[in-house]
């Protein structure tokens, strides 16, 4: 009934990826005292020391624990984008998000501390900390591509009056101020705490990098149309269960199943040679069965044989057996 | 053929209403899950970020869980309800005209025209379930306006000084003003950072950086948790409540199947939602007055 995606992250490697980054780079770090090295400021760190790997990485840990939180929530709220685009076009977006809004930023901060920043109460100092570009950038896809289910309204101004008549309603309507939302409310209350939580430097970054999603989309920053990352085919899956995949795993699985048998069949044939050809010495299992038989139906040709030498583990068994 | 067409299209409608309704209710129960689990985020973020004590999250997390699903199940209510009746000492006996009337102090073995007084003790359990479930609302209501007013109140009135665990060790002022030193180890931090809690936060988080800002944030959040639960309340106890609002005339005639994303699954009237709290209220004292001149 609901077109809402399933609860979970069934065939969401992706996503899972996210998430796990998104919560242990921050505990892993700040457990071994080094969340220091994904602080991102421009006065001492980049004009002064030139620390540009600080640029390649302050995306991949949120130095605040409860940015850390709404993070995980909203790529875990994001699973749809993957269900949507498909795991491998869908990481493809992401580190193309995440170089485009990472240049983006560091472009645009350059250019404004290169002219207007020369002023000390003008200059840009503070970024953003985690993965909000990504996010932000990948907002507009969502925006974009998920459609609207349902809206609900909350009615903030309008008559007290109980009555429930239709010219009362017709005028009740013209003067009431009423506020739609639609289903995707959740989605925008976390966004929005997200940047307030970070203040000026995530509204800023978070609008540069809304604006690279929108050329990412539109083709400006091109990428998204003709290239998808290389090497990483083996490790996402190949979808979601359909029942085309299901079918193929399931033949996979009778193939097995018959390379089994037949393996355990040329085992038991060669068993079988095995007890035939050579009695006394020491045998399989399997074949010790057998032997009993053997040693009987020989006992007049051979009077003085005695049994052939057992482990200990095959005589325990013989023993039960019997 | 006119005939079988319109047939047809008055079963294609009836079918689409149908499953509007059905997709309606759906999504209202989605609606209320959605806002419930925001309340619990900004609950668990305002812990986090501002270092509020245990009891304030877990008095804020009670109500909420409260105002999500405020009302026991039916049978309960009916239960309840039945348990009352059974202590009551009032009979119904019923007069050869057909009216029946309450004798205070009769027994119960006296009833008679036992299929009318079934549904009138059926009538009865329904009233007493409606009243109960109208004095759950207003408690909640009161309950929930009062706990989050007194904490805005507390917080304008006796804001908190972030930087007092920092009387040892200042930070510089031209250099990075809220970046955690490992040098600062006092109370309630930990390299810089604010740590510890019931709940081992081991990530940390980063002082404000100035007390204004940071009362301002908190103050923020919590008039964010105030809407949040209130929307909550007046979705949970007043319009899905099926007690005494009535959903406005819809204007236009109904054409949508429910799948193309117009459904309208709630009107919310935050006045209106005061306005039934308090006239309930005056409702049951009308009540209270008939009930002792009776």
């Amino acid at each position: 009934m609901s077109m809402e995606p399933p609860v979970g992250l069934t065939a969401m490697p992706v996503t899972k990826l996210a998430m796990i980054t998104t919560l242990v780079v921050p505990l892993v770090a700040s457990i071994a005292s080094y969340k220091h090295i994904f602080l991102l400021q421009y006065d001492p760190f980049l004009q002064t020391y030139h620390q540009y790997y600080r640029l390649l990485i302050f995306q991949f840990c949120a130095i605040n624990e409860s940015d850390t939180v709404i993070l995980a929530l909203i790529w875990y709220l994001f699973r749809h984008l993957e269900r949507l685009l498909g795991s491998h076009k869908y990481l493809t977006l992401i580190v193309l998000s995440w170089a485009y809004t990472t240049l983006g930023i560091w472009g645009l901060n350059l250019i404004w501390n290169a002219f207007i920043g020369q002023y000390k109460w003008l200059q840009w100092n503070n970024f953003s900390t985690g993965s909000l570009p990504i996010v932000l950038s990948l907002v507009h896809f969502y925006k974009e591509y998920t459609p609207q289910i349902y809206e609900w309204n909350i009615r903030l101004l309008g008559p007290r009056g109980g009555a429930s008549s239709h010219n009362d309603n017709k005028r009740e309507d013209k003067s009431a101020v009423e506020w739609k939302i639609n289903d995707q409310f959740l989605l925008n209350g976390l966004i929005l705490l997200l940047i307030l939580n970070q203040g000026f430097a995530g509204i800023l970054c978070g609008f540069i990098s809304w604006m690279c999603g929108i050329f990412i989309d539109k083709g400006l920053l091109p990428g998204l149309d003709h290239w998808r990352i290389p090497f990483v085919s083996y490790f996402i899956s190949q979808g979601p269960p359909t029942r085309a995949n299901v079918a193929i795993a399931a033949n996979a699985a009778t193939n097995t199943a018959a390379a089994r048998a037949t393996v355990e069949a040329a085992t038991a044939a060669t068993g079988n040679g095995n007890t035939g050809n050579s009695g006394p010495t020491s045998l399989p299992l399997r074949g010790s069965s057998t032997t009993p038989t053997n040693t009987s139906s020989a006992g007049d040709d051979e009077p003085g044989a005695d049994e052939p030498a057992r482990p200990l583990g095959v005589q325990f068994l013989d023993t039960f057996r019997r | 053929m006119d005939n079988f067409e319109s047939t047809a299209e008055g079963n294609l409608s009836i079918g689409n209403k149908r499953v509007y309704e059905l997709r309606k209710r759906n999504f209202q129960r989605n609606l209320v899950n959605n806002l419930s689990f925001l309340g619990y985020v900004l609950i668990s973020l305002e812990y986090i970020k501002y270092d509020r004590t245990v009891w304030t999250l877990i008095t804020r997390a009670i109500v909420q869980s409260l105002i999500s699903s405020p009302f026991p199940s039916d049978a309960k209510l009916r239960r309840l309800a039945t348990l009352g009746a059974d202590n009551n000492t009032t009979g119904v006996a019923t007069l050869p005209g057909g009216r029946s009337i309450r004798f205070p102090g009769m027994f119960g073995t006296e009833m008679l025209y036992n299929s009318s007084s079934e549904a009138e003790q059926q009538d009865h359990d329904d009233t007493a379930i409606v009243s109960m479930k109208k004095q759950i609302r207003k408690f909640l209501f009161h309950g929930c306006l009062s706990l989050n007013m007194l904490f805005i109140i507390l917080t304008i009135l006796f804001p908190i000084d972030f930087f007092e665990p920092l009387s040892g060790s200042e930070p510089v002022d031209d250099g990075p003003k809220n970046t955690p030193s490992p040098f600062s180890n006092s109370d309630g931090l930990l390299l810089g950072e604010r740590r510890g809690g019931l709940f081992l936060q081991m990530i940390g988080e980063r002082l404000p950086k100035s007390n204004f800002s940071g009362n301002l944030g908190l103050v923020m959040f919590e008039f964010s948790i105030l809407i949040v639960q209130f929307t909550l309340f007046s979705l949970t106890c007043v319009v899905l409540a099926d007690l005494d609002f009535e959903e406005p005339e819809r204007l236009e005639p109904v054409n949508s199947d429910g799948y193309d994303g117009s459904v309208i699954v709630a009107r919310i009237p935050l006045n209106k939602t005061m306005n039934a709290i308090l006239n309930d209220g005056n409702i049951n004292d009308n009540n209270e007055n008939a009930s002792n001149s009776v």
